[in-house]
């Protein structure tokens, strides 16, 4: 195989050609390196590239295939990871100077199901400083840049691994969403995400920005490889206090699943107040490809999401506040202003407040899942109502346009954190401007398998998801 | 009717908790607080008084296929 074709491979196509020796773990980890020593200086999407390290475990995979040892499913396959997960002895930077100098003291949970199954990680990605950010600029080691247009913002937290899953120069990576970080440069950047359920995958040995809304999942190129490496990290974990202790399904198998029939849900209210005649657009038509493929489509009313959205603010801006505080004492200087000030606000949350916004959710989920899941199987809605901002225009400084624009780039992903059920994001078109466009489709708790049962039918019947763009 | 929180009680709070407030950011501060205590108000009003943090687990779970 060429090394063009190599790099056009999904992880699923990589890891078969891998196990079918049409091509060697080495050959495919050097294609890697090469094309994000490529994008690097046009995207700044790693913070480290660990080439001579990943070269040796591609080798090492390449001699125990040969010896008819395979590790697991994602044998061989290169992948970089948003610089907040631990691995033994190394420093996550977190995106700033907070991490660097706090060597790890065990490797997180899921690059351990990573390794299991085979996958070689061969550096880390840029990510707003602390996972703070859903813009993709980083003060401290330079913004992160869109693979569609560079001068773009890639969304955030979990900006490099969006754009260099986008830019073909990692097969997928993990990211993290708190407020909406896998689902933003999913959607800015044209790939597909998967924020699972909270309490489906393991935080353990991932930085923590708010233990209430935390959760860790993957970017890739097609909704088939985030199941596939869901189904590597998803399950009960004795090192996460929260991780959900049943079972895990057969993600791959659901892929097969009929969605004829499934009714998926469009919200009357909030999604698409104020949202951009462009994005309704390419919402309409992603709604029609679903109808094509035997979903039937339903309007459905929502409660009250405003007020979710406000709750979850507190909880996150509280929960980080609280975890910083002693760093905010003792070392203001390492944050940028942005972050600096947005832990600040936490300290004035009171108490009784924070408390009310986690009392709120138990009654949110069941008004949520009355109103919805009593008349549809999942709901659809566009992951943000505008199109792809540049990178200055969202280079606000502080003050009241800072909170206000913070606050519109998640206000639709947020009270998916709030609720705590599983989101998948995928792409659902492009703009005039030529930027893709994402939906989201929401589920039941736990209720990952059906997301990705209709993801995969949607991306066997459109093509967006297939489309590279050009570095 | 509520009485906002002013840049300088936002200030008072952060200090009062060991961190210096950042210059610029005492407004800010103040206009986050009183924008999501304000858009909260109704919403904890109607919690009942037996609702308690937990009970979101429960309800992950009573509400999973």
């Amino acid at each position: 195989m060429t090394e063009t074709e190599i790099l056009g491979l999904s992880c699923e196509g990589l890891a078969a050609a891998i196990r079918a020796q049409r091509v060697s773990a080495t050959k495919a980890m050097e294609a890697t390196l090469a094309r994000a020593q490529v994008v690097q200086p046009k995207l700044n999407a790693f913070l480290r590239i660990d080439n001579e390290l990943a070269l040796e475990a591609a080798r090492l995979a390449d001699r125990e295939l040969a010896r008819g040892h395979l590790r697991g499913p994602l044998h061989g396959v290169p992948m970089a990871h948003k610089d907040m997960y631990y691995r033994k002895g190394v420093a996550s930077s977190y995106g700033g100077k907070i991490g660097p100098g706090r060597p790890a003291p065990s490797t997180a949970s899921v690059l351990e199901r990573l390794d299991t199954a085979g996958a070689i990680q061969f550096g880390v990605l840029n990510m707003a400083e602390c996972a703070f950010g859903p813009t993709g600029h980083n003060y401290h080691y330079g913004h992160c840049r869109n693979a569609w247009n560079p001068a773009c913002i890639t969304g955030g937290s979990s900006s490099g691994s969006g754009t260099a899953v986008a830019a073909r120069a990692t097969y997928a990576a993990l990211g993290s969403d708190t407020g909406g970080s896998i689902r933003l440069p999913a959607s800015f950047c044209g790939t597909s995400g998967m924020k699972p359920s909270y309490g489906r995958v393991s935080r353990a040995g991932a930085m923590p920005l708010s233990f209430s809304m935390d959760t860790v999942g993957p970017l890739a190129r097609t909704v088939e490889d985030c199941a596939l490496l869901l189904a590597a990290i998803a399950g009960p974990d004795a090192r996460d206090p929260v991780s959900d202790p049943r079972p895990v399904p057969d993600y791959l198998a659901s892929l097969a699943r009929p969605v004829a029939g499934l009714v998926i849900g469009k919200p009357k209210q909030y999604f698409y107040e104020g949202c951009d005649a462009e994005i309704v657009a390419q919402m309409e038509a992603s709604l029609e490809a679903f109808r094509r493929i035997g979903a039937k489509v339903v309007d459905v009313d929502l409660p009250d999401v405003d007020s979710w959205n406000t709750a979850a603010t507190m909880i996150i801006s509280s929960e980080a506040a609280a975890l910083h505080g002693n760093w905010l004492r003792t070392r203001p200087q390492d944050y940028s202003a942005q972050v600096r000030a947005r832990l600040e606000s936490g300290l004035t949350v009171p108490a009784a407040a924070y408390i009310d916004s986690l009392r709120l959710r138990r009654v949110a989920l069941e008004a949520f899942c009355r109103a919805v899941f009593s008349k549809v199987d999942v709901l659809h809605a566009p992951v943000v109502g505008f199109q792809t901002p540049t990178i200055a225009e969202t280079d606000v400084g502080g003050g009241p346009r800072l909170l206000a624009m913070m606050a519109q780039l998640t206000r639709l992903t947020r009270p998916g954190n709030f609720l705590g059920v599983p989101i998948l994001s995928a792409p659902a078109g492009f703009t005039k401007a030529g930027m893709p466009v994402g939906m989201q489709l929401l589920g039941r708790p736990f209720d990952e398998a059906t997301l990705f049962a209709l993801g995969h039918a949607y991306q066997g019947a459109t093509d967006f998801h297939t489309r590279a763009p050009a570095l | 009717m509520s009485t906002p929180v002013s840049p300088e009680v936002a200030a008072a709070l952060i200090s009062a908790q060991g961190v210096t407030p950042s210059v610029e950011s005492a407004a800010d501060d103040a206009r986050f607080i009183n924008m999501v205590l304000g858009n909260s108000a109704k919403a904890f009003a109607q919690l009942a008084f037996e609702d308690e943090p937990s009970g979101y687990v429960a309800a992950q779970e009573r509400n999973a296929p």
